[in-house]
This record gives structure tokens, C-alpha cells and sequence, in this order.
């Protein structure tokens, strides 16, 4: 199989299992997401312009949270780069269905790919949403003021992430 | 001691019945009509602006209020983070037009209050800080959403014009929140 098609067919899988949980707690995600690196411009594992990220989320149990997104760069160069990944979240507080307000943490994995395909960028992630508002049982939420911290071990390069907002829909 | 015991009885009371005023009663509601903006953007690498995630942000008024062909004046700064550079940094002013207010009673369930799709175009003028350049777009914004006191924008795009050949670049808001205050 074709490193290109595993995540593809990770995110049919995904689908098809939510499907199969009769679809609860499975959403989509849009989020903004600014990258600040901390090395060389010539170095950095991530191009600079305006990026946003689009997945599939899960939410099986009252704490955890699974995620396959894809992260273009949207301007200077429509495309030009993208990230696949995926995370797994914690949800700290315990989803209830009065529960409005909690506090999340995600590790993930981001790998990079550009016009002629996968560059082998590998990124690991971890990131923290102090503010998540709603949830499954409202149909939405949304993060605010997500804060996360990118390492690239083949660059040995450290990145700040910070995404405004991000936005949950729920089926 | 006894007199202070009495008022502070008559004090709790008159506390209680601030509820049972009815809204009516504290004065006509004013609309909204100024406030302020916050948002993320980018810009094609013909617009000659450095490579670079830029934040907008600054005030705006909305002296009509009304449901159809309801303009605003804008004005702020557009800079850029991430690989932050002082040629990046721009003055905006502009202007928009909410075409209708269109309820969606669909999203009542998923926002905090009464939404409404609210499609708009515009046009601005982004000037260096020197004053020694400008660029003048004009924009949509399919994806525009009024809810109570905020205005939401999803990814708005905007065109660059010149005299000629006509067409400089694009830009895109990917998302935009307006607070109204006042």
C-alpha cells in the first residue's frame, strides 16, 4: 500500500466505525491555525502564509476524543503544502449532558506533504484548549485560544501553534 | 442598632424586586452600531506582500441597523505574525455591505442565540504604513453569520485590482470576529 493512502483509508475506517456507533459523538472540525517556528526560516518544517485545519473527530466514552485532520496552506501558494495527522484527545472534565465548559489535551502526529508527495516531515504535537465550550450532547463547540507546541526530530526544530478557534459540528 | 437592622431589611427587599422589573421599563433598546474586529488572513504571492499569516484587527460602525443593504465603515491594521516583517504592515480602511439578514432557524439548536446567514460584499484599501504604496480590493463574504452582539465571517475572499492588467492577486480572510459594543 502507498504511504499516500494510508490516511484515506484511516479516515473511511473512522467514518465507517462512528457510522457503526450509530454516529454518536462524531463530528466535523474546522480551525484556524497560525504556526510560529522557532529556527531558521530556511529550517522550519512548516511554510509561512495562512493555514486551517479540517478532520473528522470521535468522541467514544465521556473523556476521550480521536481526530483525523488535514492542514493546507491555503496563501501564498494555494495547497502547496499540506499536513496530515492525526491526535488523541483527553477530555478533562467528564462529558455530561449538562456539561457545557471543559478543558482539553491532544497528542498528536503531523506528517507533511507537498506537490511531488510525502516529504517524510514527521511532527509530534501536543496541544492544550483551555476553553472548550458545548460539546456532543449541544451538537457543537468550540475551542478558543488553543495553544500547542510542534517538534520536528529530523530538524530538531520547535514550532508554536495556536489556533483561535476551532469549531466542532456534531451529527 | 435596631434603625440598621430595618434598613438593611428594606435594602434586601428593594434587591428583590429588581427582577420583577419588566425590560420595557429600563428605556427603549438602542441597536448596535459600533465595534470592534478581530481575524485571520493571507495573501497570494502576486500581491507582493511578504509570506506570512496576518492578523486584522480595529473598529467598525454600523450606523443603520438594517436587514437589507446595511453598510459599514471599517478601520485597522493588518500585520503579519510569524516571520514578522515591517513592509507587511497595513493600514485598513473599508467598507461593506450586509446584502440581507436571512434567519436560520436550522442553527437555532447549535448557537447561543437567533442566527442569521448575512452574505455581504465590500471593498478596502490596505496602505503601507509610509503611505508610499496601497493596494485596493474588493471582497464577498458568502459565509458571514449575525448572532445577537457578533458577527462571524468564514472565509471571505478578496480580489486585488489594478488599472491595469486589472487583476493583482487574492487574498483570504479565513475567519473574522465582530463584536459589536456599543
Amino acid at each position: 500500500m502507498k504511504t499516500d493512502m494510508i490516511l484515506p483509508c484511516c479516515l473511511v475506517l473512522l467514518c465507517l466505525s462512528a457510522a457503526g456507533a450509530g454516529a454518536d459523538g462524531f463530528g466535523f472540525t474546522f480551525s484556524t491555525d497560525t504556526f510560529i517556528p522557532f529556527c531558521q526560516a530556511d529550517t522550519s518544517p512548516v511554510l509561512p502564509g495562512l493555514h486551517t485545519r479540517t478532520g473528522v473527530s470521535w468522541l467514544p466514552g465521556d473523556h476521550l476524543e480521536i481526530e483525523i485532520f488535514h492542514i493546507p496552506q491555503l496563501t501564498p501558494r494555494f495547497y502547496s503544502q499540506i499536513f496530515y495527522g492525526f491526535s488523541v484527545g483527553w477530555w478533562l472534565f467528564q462529558r455530561k449532558t449538562t456539561s457545557c465548559f471543559n478543558v482539553t489535551i491532544d497528542a498528536g502526529v503531523l506528517f507533511s506533504s507537498d506537490l511531488s508527495g510525502f516529504s517524510h516531515t514527521k511532527l509530534l504535537c501536543l496541544q492544550l484548549s483551555p476553553i472548550v465550550l458545548g460539546g456532543p450532547h449541544y451538537s457543537f463547540s468550540d475551542r478558543l485560544l488553543t495553544v500547542g507546541i510542534l517538534f520536528d526530530p529530523d530538524r530538531q526544530c520547535l514550532v508554536f501553534e495556536m489556533q483561535f478557534l476551532s469549531i466542532t459540528l456534531f451529527l | 442598632m435596631k434603625m440598621r437592622f430595618q434598613l438593611s431589611k428594606m435594602m434586601i427587599v428593594i434587591i428583590l424586586l429588581f427582577p420583577a422589573v419588566k425590560s420595557g421599563a429600563l428605556g427603549t433598546e438602542k441597536p448596535w452600531w459600533i465595534g470592534i474586529y478581530a481575524g485571520t488572513c493571507g495573501f497570494s504571492e502576486n500581491t507582493g506582500l511578504p509570506e506570512a499569516e496576518y492578523l486584522s484587527a480595529g473598529i467598525f460602525v454600523e450606523p443603520l441597523s438594517v436587514h437589507v443593504f446595511n453598510p459599514a465603515l471599517k478601520c485597522g491594521v493588518i500585520f503579519p505574525i510569524a516571520h514578522c516583517r515591517k513592509e507587511g504592515v497595513l493600514f485598513q480602511f473599508g467598507g461593506e455591505l450586509t446584502l440581507i439578514d436571512i434567519p436560520a432557524s436550522g442553527l437555532r439548536d447549535r448557537f447561543y442565540a437567533a442566527m442569521c446567514i448575512s452574505p455581504a460584499v465590500g471593498a478596502d484599501y490596505l496602505v503601507s504604513t509610509d503611505f508610499q504604496s496601497a493596494l485596493f480590493d474588493v471582497s464577498i463574504s458568502p459565509l458571514r453569520f449575525r448572532a445577537g452582539d457578533g458577527v462571524l465571517t468564514l472565509c471571505s475572499l478578496h480580489v486585488f485590482i489594478i488599472e491595469s492588467p486589472g487583476f493583482e492577486g487574492w487574498g483570504l480572510v479565513l475567519f473574522e470576529a465582530a463584536l459589536f459594543l456599543f
